[in-house]
């Protein structure tokens, strides 16, 4: 019997390309043969839980092109990038949408992404020059600001530096999505490398000697542990955090849902602000990139785009389109200047290696 | 031993050879790319684990521990209660009790959570209570909860055993030296008859606690348990060149993951193997007569530790429903149907309340489909070797079909995409994908249901019927269906109620997959930044329906269980 439970380990090995040489990186794009997906009339798309993927949406959508839509669920944007990296070339899916600019470059990189065809003028003009870099992979159909969210009700002196929240009066205080495993702590963690510069690694030894609530997620930090939130009202609330880290039109989105009333506040301190650019991007071995395309087109028309305040809490990508006045969304919403954008100029490999050494410095 | 054909032999290796493909073969694959990722063995990766595994290695036994302790220290005295109950009462409370152990994990952890709310300062109090120190606030009422779920395990091991054993036992243990005290009357007496059973419902208590994820994940999110470890970081394992550190690490984690739960499994073997029923079962009206001489038969003692016990079962569940009326305003909080309204319209990734109910439906009973044959003839397999006295036989296949309870959901998930990939694409997108999933999960726990129920069928009546001619179709239908179809039943219900809750390996299925049942879209909505003030309550619409249609099955199949039980031979 244990003859043939090592056969089978055997055979089931061999599926997996145990050899090495299945598992180097490619170099040049232009030597990478996906596997094209066998094309059975529809759709797929890989995304997170993006609201505005609404039923109507989809509905209009086929309705005008006639393409089917269907959506595949990951739980969040590094769960989108894993799984187009785990396909390694064999998609199951045609578009993946929700990778941001610090995701999408690992993609790009592994020669996973398709250049796209589809027409971009009419969207802002700031998106397309920050996202430069990465627009011909992607579409950007969405994007926003990454701030500290401090409340106003329980702190006196709002911080005005980082190092403020390395004092005493912050231990315990602050609550981090980690950069390993959520897509505004990493944005976070890439703003403050690229802002405090040499000092950055200094910073967060000093702040994770501060007993900072470092979580997996941004749900958990902002529900859970902020006290400035709409989490006060929800079941399990901890409110042990008087700052964490969000985005700086949260307290916007507070007051629209509450009549115009928040205690959140977003602050933009140096090195602690990051623009976030989401994308759709066409697989590279897309069963059929035409109608991938068609998808993407549709969702930056000026019609469906200018929904996303509403329906995805983020600003549409459209040129001159702003938060609405409604309930003080705009009003308690931040816009703030020198925001680290992408990769905050690293490359995919630097990063790799900086998110080791976080992981490492957590360790210790 | 008859001397066998080959064609038989291949007729029974073959579907052998199948199933062990189907559970071993993503695990390996599994196990093979994080090797080659990493370039760590298993061995070496689980020897240096890191300090964050270490310290969830840590964590996730300790809760385990303490949950299964405390869940035999509370399900005896009820269990005692319950068999000293008269029907038809008994039969009713015992299957309220046991809807914890069936309800989807996810509804238990927002119905706790709706009960701390509800119950204001106090609810606060228990809710920032701490174990010690690593398991962070919320873990007490961890513990409570899974004691709140494993309950039944220990009554129904205990109740049954109490409720047929003869007084008259323990009478004449009494007249003897060493029945005189009560220690002794728990050495000689009640230890032989309860303690294996005892210990397996403890292992098994453990286990289930051991990789609780939805619990940990919203009652103590600050606990970090190997289960919560590899479900919320594994998905980015086993991708060359991508975070080496991570794929170390679930490696590594996924392998002590495995050694502990493959010593607590085979401990369960061991216990449930020495666990018999009370011989010489005794009737119903002399067990309680026996039972009401002694402390038991204060009625009101009996009555509020059942009916205590079965309150406590139900709360957490009526309080979801509360919960999911209640919108919060500016001003405080209103009742609205707005939660019911968004749940059902659906703008969770497009899926609507009943889209993903049908859904649920369509995986549970395609897992029971699967599932229960296969468990069967797995059941049939092991029982058969060990009736022909092929030991290393019989201990082989049990233990292929414990490895599903023992390997991380994360490996079967990265294994089956990784193999699927490289065989079959096609197949990442088949609606059979997440119940053949269901069904490899469940399968353990379908074979430890029939296995003893084969154990208990004498030969005799086949062979009686083999000898008046009926033929094996008609001999299947009319003495082994019968005689099995209670433990069957038994085991159908455990499938089903598994599929419709299950939520780790479906919440990394679905990654590859549309299928969204009702668990992963309750997750979904819990998941979404809660600005929107009917979004929770939409998350807890979907769990009223989920609990309601888990409640409402588990409580038919019960009912058939109950009936049939005593009928056919």
């Amino acid at each position: 019997m244990r003859g043939v439970f090592m056969v089978l380990l055997l055979v089931c090995a061999g599926l997996s390309g145990c050899l090495s040489e299945d598992l180097l990186l490619t170099e040049d794009c232009s030597e990478f043969e996906a596997t094209l997906r066998e094309d059975d009339g529809v759709l797929r798309v890989l995304t997170y839980d993006i609201a505005s993927l609404s039923e109507s949406f989809l509905q209009d959508f086929t309705n005008e092109t006639g393409i089917e839509v269907e959506l595949i669920r990951a739980d969040d944007a590094g769960s989108i990038l894993e799984q187009v990296l785990l396909y390694d070339g064999t998609p199951q899916v045609d578009v993946a949408l929700g990778l941001d600019g610090s995701y999408l470059p690992f993609a790009v990189n592994r020669c996973l992404i398709h250049l796209h065809g589809v027409d971009l003028t009419g969207l802002d003009g700031a998106v397309l020059e920050e996202g430069a870099s990465l627009t011909d992979h992607g579409v950007p159909f969405d994007h926003g600001y990454i701030c500290l969210n401090v409340d106003a009700a329980v702190v006196d002196e709002m911080p005005t530096s980082l190092w403020n929240l390395t004092e005493d009066e912050w231990t315990g205080k602050v609550a981090i999505p980690s950069p390993l495993s959520s897509s505004p702590g990493r944005a976070f963690f890439l703003a403050t490398l690229q802002g405090l510069g040499d000092d950055a690694w200094t910073w967060w030894e000093a702040m994770l000697m501060n007993e900072p609530i470092i979580t997996t997620g941004w749900s958990e930090a902002y529900e859970i542990h902020y006290s400035g939130g709409y989490g006060v009202w929800e079941e399990g609330h901890v409110g042990d955090a008087a700052a964490t880290v969000s985005y700086c039109h949260s307290p916007g989105v507070e007051a629209y849902y509450s009549d115009n009333s928040t205690q959140s506040t977003a602050i933009a301190l140096p090195g602690a602000v990051y623009h976030q650019i989401e994308y759709g991007a066409v697989l590279a071995g897309a069963a059929n990139t035409t109608a991938a395309e068609a998808f993407l087109a549709h969702l930056v028309s000026p019609d469906a785009n200018a929904q996303m305040p509403y329906e995805n809490l983020m600003y549409s990508v459209l040129e001159g389109a702003d938060l609405p006045e409604t309930n003080g969304y705009r009003h308690h919403s931040l816009v703030p200047e020198d925001a680290v954008a992408a990769l905050g100029g690293m490359d995919v490999a630097t990063l790799d290696i900086m998110l080791a050494t976080f992981s490492a410095l957590l360790e210790a | 031993m008859s001397v066998r054909s080959a064609r038989a032999v291949l007729a029974q290796v073959l579907p052998i050879l199948g199933l062990a493909v189907l559970i071993l073969g993503p695990m390996a694959i599994a196990v093979n790319r994080l090797w080659a990722v990493t370039g760590t063995s298993p061995i070496i990766a689980v020897i240096g684990l890191s300090p964050s595994g270490l310290l969830a290695l840590r964590t996730a036994t300790g809760l385990a521990t303490v949950a299964a302790a405390a869940t035999v220290a509370c399900g005896v005295p009820v269990a005692f209660a319950l068999a000293a109950m008269g029907d038809p009462w008994r039969r009713r409370l015992r299957a309220v009790i046991a809807l914890p152990f069936v309800c989807p994990s996810i509804v238990a952890a927002v119905g706790f959570l709706a009960l701390i709310d509800l119950t204001g300062e106090v609810g606060y109090t228990v809710r920032n209570w701490t174990a010690w120190q690593n398991a962070g606030p919320g873990s007490v009422l961890l513990l409570i909860a899974m004691v709140w779920f494993n309950l039944s395990l220990a009554v129904r091991v205990v109740e049954p055993s109490v409720a047929r054993a003869d007084p008259r036992y323990l009478e004449q243990l009494r007249l003897l030296p060493e029945g005189k005290t009560l220690l002794g009357r728990l050495r000689a007496w009640w230890f032989p008859l309860l303690g294996p059973g005892l210990t397996a419902a403890a292992g098994l208590t453990f286990t289930f606690a051991f990789t609780s994820f939805a619990l940990v994940r919203w009652l103590a999110p600050s606990a970090l348990t190997i289960e919560v470890l590899l479900a919320e970081q594994g998905s980015g394992a086993g991708i060359p060149g991508y975070r080496v550190d991570l794929s170390k690490l679930v490696l590594g984690a996924a392998v002590a993951q495995a050694i502990v739960l493959l010593l607590a499994v085979s401990f369960v073997n061991a216990m449930q193997r020495r666990h018999r029923f009370a011989m010489d079962a005794a009737s119903s009206e002399r067990v309680r007569a026996g039972l009401a001489s002694g402390v038991w038969g204060q009625p009101i003692l009996r009555w509020s530790l059942v009916w205590g016990a079965a309150g406590f079962a139900v709360l957490p569940l009526a309080l979801v429903a509360v919960a999911s009326f209640r919108i919060r305003t500016s001003e405080g909080w209103k009742f609205s149907l707005d939660g019911w309204r968004r749940a059902l319209e659906g703008d969770a990734g497009g899926v609507t309340l009943m889209e993903a109910f049908w859904a649920t439906l369509q995986t549970a009973s395609m897992t029971v489909a699967i599932a229960l044959p296969a468990g069967w003839y797995l059941a049939t397999q092991v029982h058969r070797a060990e009736r022909e006295g092929r030991v290393k036989l019989a201990r082989g296949l049990a233990v292929l079909a414990m490895v599903p309870l023992v390997v991380s959901g994360v490996m079967v998930g990265l294994g089956t995409l990784l193999g699927l990939l490289r065989l079959a694409p096609g197949w990442l997108t088949s609606p059979w994908l997440l119940p053949v999933a269901h069904a490899t999960l469940v399968l353990p726990i379908v074979v430890r249901v029939m296995l003893p129920a084969m154990r208990r069928l004498k030969p005799d009546f086949e062979a009686c019927a083999a000898t008046l001619g009926i033929g094996p179709w008609r001999r299947f239908a009319l003495v082994r269906w019968p005689m099995l179809r209670p433990a069957a039943v038994v085991a159908a219900g455990l499938a089903l109620a598994f599929s419709l809750g299950e939520f780790g390996a479906s919440w990394i299925l679905v990654r590859s997959t549309n299928a969204s049942t009702l668990s992963v879209l309750v997750d979904a909505w819990l998941a979404r930044p809660g600005f929107d003030p009917t979004t929770r309550p939409a998350a807890m619409a979907v769990a009223v329906v989920l609990g309601l249609v888990t409640m409402v099955l588990m409580l038919l199949l019960e009912r058939w269980r109950e009936d049939r039980v005593h009928g056919g031979l």
